[in-house]
Order: structure tokens, then sequence, then C-alpha cells
């Protein structure tokens, strides 16, 4: 009974679909053989539902046509780069050693001069000192001695001692001439008799003025004498002032350093850079110490 | 008089004399000091070729090239019909990444070839370590995922 009606639905079903006459065809066929109208529905819609799912799956399958990948395989880079890099080493190594061997002997002569410097030192340490103590107090008076008799004035320098705990540090470092430059630079400067000798003046001075008002008040003394007294005061006044003006019209900062330059070359008979020494002199502040 | 200036010459002399084994010192502890610094180069290019050693041995381990996305890929579209559109397609996107991963771990160990004798510091060597990791786990992830979903279907 189902299966002359399941060819018929078959036969339509050739063009993939139902049409509406093809599904009254099927339905009369049904009623002719005493299938129910909502059985008939059943079997064709299922019918139906198999061949469209036939049909995607296909069309699936023909739509995703793809085309494989390929793996392009790449030989890998040569590393064996082992035999180079060892003989590098090899020299390197071998480099290292060169030098550190050269080191070895070169430190060798290093401490020997060392040594060296060190004997020289002991053996002359005392001796070179006390020259050069000597040298120094020498210097040092016949900078004052200098200083003294250009100047008129007494002149002492403080705190001019040598203080050097080796020799080879002294005996190196030192360039005489500029070594004394500002060795005295940076003395203590005392230039006493100076001072005393303006303090003087002014006390001489009052003196005179004394002097010649005791004179005046006497009154009793003839035109001679009072030439006389008046003479001798113009004279003390006029070296009393003389005698303040130097002072105080030379600049002493002056005085000293010319001196001073003076008195070393006289002393080492070497040529002296004043300049140097003027320099020198203002860095030191000797303006102010004086 | 006559005594200082005995003694002036004296000092100057034995001036002379320091000066000369000062100078000689100089030049000596000079030379040493330059030795060293040669020495100190020698050890840094030992240390850069030991380090060039280690690397190329690293190299060695390391993969030329990563292709395993081209197999997974192959794999997927031939059973294509066994995954759902949209698995399929966050699958791909996955394969996508690690083929990138590919392609980048590739450059990077070329880099790392050709610097490995020359600059030994260089980042390369690490980058391409880390990108070989990475992608090792990717793969795993996607072998992984790819077994249950075929599986499952």
């Amino acid at each position: 009974m189902y299966e002359e009606l399941i060819k018929l639905i078959n036969i339509c079903l050739a063009d993939n679909e139902i049409s509406e006459k093809e599904r009254t065809v099927i339905f009369n066929k049904a009623k002719q053989l005493g299938i129910s109208e909502e059985e008939c529905e059943v079997i064709i819609d299922s019918m139906v539902a198999k061949v469209t799912n036939k049909i995607t799956k296909s069309d699936l399958q023909t739509s995703h046509n793809f085309t494989p990948k390929t793996i392009t395989k790449i030989s890998p880079p040569e590393l064996n780069m082992t035999l180079v890099l060892e003989k590098e080493k090899q020299q390197h190594i071998e480099n290292q050693k060169l030098y550190e061997i050269q080191r070895a002997d070169l430190q060798k002569d290093l401490s020997r001069l060392k040594q060296e410097m060190t004997l020289l030192e002991s053996e002359n340490a005392d001796k070179y000192m006390n020259a050069f103590c000597v040298l120094n107090d020498n210097v040092l008076v016949e900078v004052e001695n200098d200083l003294t008799n250009k100047s008129k004035f007494k002149v002492t320098l403080n705190d001019c001692k040598l203080n050097y705990s080796k020799i080879s540090k002294l005996a190196t470092q030192i360039d005489l001439v500029n070594f004394y430059s500002e060795l005295l630079c940076n003395a203590n400067w005392d230039m006493y008799s100076y001072k005393k000798k303006l303090e003087k003046s002014k006390k001489t001075l009052k003196y005179l003025i004394w002097i010649f008002a005791i004179f005046l008040w006497i009154g009793s003394m003839n035109e001679v004498q009072l030439l006389f007294s008046l003479s001798f005061c113009g004279l003390s006044i006029a070296i009393v002032l003389k005698l303040i003006n130097r002072g105080r019209l030379k600049s002493p900062i002056k005085i000293v350093s010319s001196d001073i330059q003076s008195a070393i070359i006289e002393y080492f008979n070497n040529k002296f850079n004043f300049d140097l020494f003027f320099e020198l002199a203002k860095t030191y502040k000797l303006a102010q110490k004086i | 008089m006559e005594n200082l200036t005995i003694t002036i010459e004296d000092i100057k002399s034995f001036n002379k004399k320091m000066v000369t084994l000062n100078t000689s010192l100089d030049l000596k502890e000079q030379e040493v000091n330059e030795l060293s610094k040669k020495i100190e180069k020698e050890k840094n290019c030992i240390k850069k070729l030991d380090k060039s050693f280690e690397l190329e041995k690293m190299l060695q381990k390391l993969p030329c090239q990563a292709y395993g996305s081209v197999t997974f890929y192959n794999l997927m579209n031939e059973k294509f019909l066994q995954f759902d559109p949209e698995q399929f397609n966050k699958i791909t996107r996955f394969l996508e990444l690690i083929e990138k991963t590919e392609l980048k771990y590739r450059a990077l160990y070329l880099k790392s070839v050709e610097q490995y004798t020359i600059n030994v510091t260089d980042s390369c060597f690490v980058d391409c370590e880390r990108r070989i990791r990475i992608y090792r786990t990717c793969i795993l992830l996607c072998q992984f995922s790819l077994q249950k979903l075929i599986k499952i279907k």
C-alpha cells in the first residue's frame, strides 16, 4: 500500500522538489489507497527532507575544495664554527700569556727601581735634608738682609721652615726659585722696625713742638737764638714729615715683592719671573699679611 | 760660601737623579697599565668566544624552522565536515597565529645564526628561545583541541 505511494513520491522528487500539481496527484493516490491526508503529508515531508539533506552535504563537499599546503624544508645553516672559534680562542690565550709574562718582567723592573730609589733616599736622606735646611736658612737670612738693607727697616720671615718627610718628594718636586717664591709668599711677615720708626717719628715731632714752645715761653732770648730755634724746629718737622710720607706714599707690597725678587735672583744667580711672583703674592694674600 | 755652592750643586745633581728615576718609574708604570688593559681585553675576547660556543650548542639543539601549522591545516581541511563552521573558523585563526609565530621564529633563528660569532650580547638569542617555547605550547594546545573535537564528532 505504502510502497506504491513512495514510488510515486520518488518519481515526483526526480527534480528534487514537489510542485502543487504533483502534491494534488499524490494526495489523490493516497485517497485511492486508503491513506489519510495527514499520513501522506508526513511521508512527503520526510522524503523531501532526506533529499534536501543529501543535497546540502554534497554541496558543502564540492564547495570546500582546498589545496593542501606543502612544507618546504630548509636545510639548516652551517653551525660548525667550533674549529675556527677554538683556534681564535687559542690565539687569545697565547696573547694573554705573552702579555702576562711581559707585565711580570716590567713589574720586576718597577720594584727594582723603587728599591733603588728607596736606597738612594735612605743613603742620602740625612745629608740632603741637612743641606736643604742649610740652604733654606741661608736663603731666608739673605732675603731678610737684602730687604732690611733696601727698605731701611727690619724684616723677619716667620714659619719658613722646611716641612718634608721624604727627601725624594722635596728633591723631585721643587724648582728652587719657584719653591722659595711660594715659601716666602706663604710666610708670616713682620716689619716691626718700620712701624716702630713711624711711632718714634711721631713722638719726636711731639717733643720738638714742646721744645719750641718752651723756647717761645722763655721770651728772653735774643734774635740769634730765636732764629736758631726756629730753623731747628723747621728742619725737624721736615724730617719727620718725610719719614711719614715715605711710609704712606710707597706701597709696601711693591717694595717687598720687588726686593724679594732681587734678593732671590742675587742668591741663585738665576732668572726670576717677577710677574709670576707678583701673581703668587696676590694669590697668597701677601698684601693682607703685610 | 764655597761650601754652600757645593751643597747646591749636590742638591741639583741629586734632584736630577731623582727626576730620572721618577721618569723611568712613571714610564714603567704606564707600560704596566697598558699591558694590564691588553690582558683585560684578551680575557674579554676569551669570554666572548666561550659564550659563542654555548650559543652554538644551543642553536644546534633548536630546529632551523617550524612547520607544525601546515600539518594541522591540511588535517583540518581534510576532516572539514567533522567540524562546526564556527569551530573551524576559530581553529583556523589560531593556526594563523601559530603560522606567524613560525615565521618570526625563523627570522630570529637566522639572525641568531648570523650574530652568535659577532655579537654575543644580542637579544635575539633569548627571543629565539622564548619564541620556540611559545610555539611548542601553541602546537600542543592545537593538537589537544583537535583531538577532542574529532573524537566528539
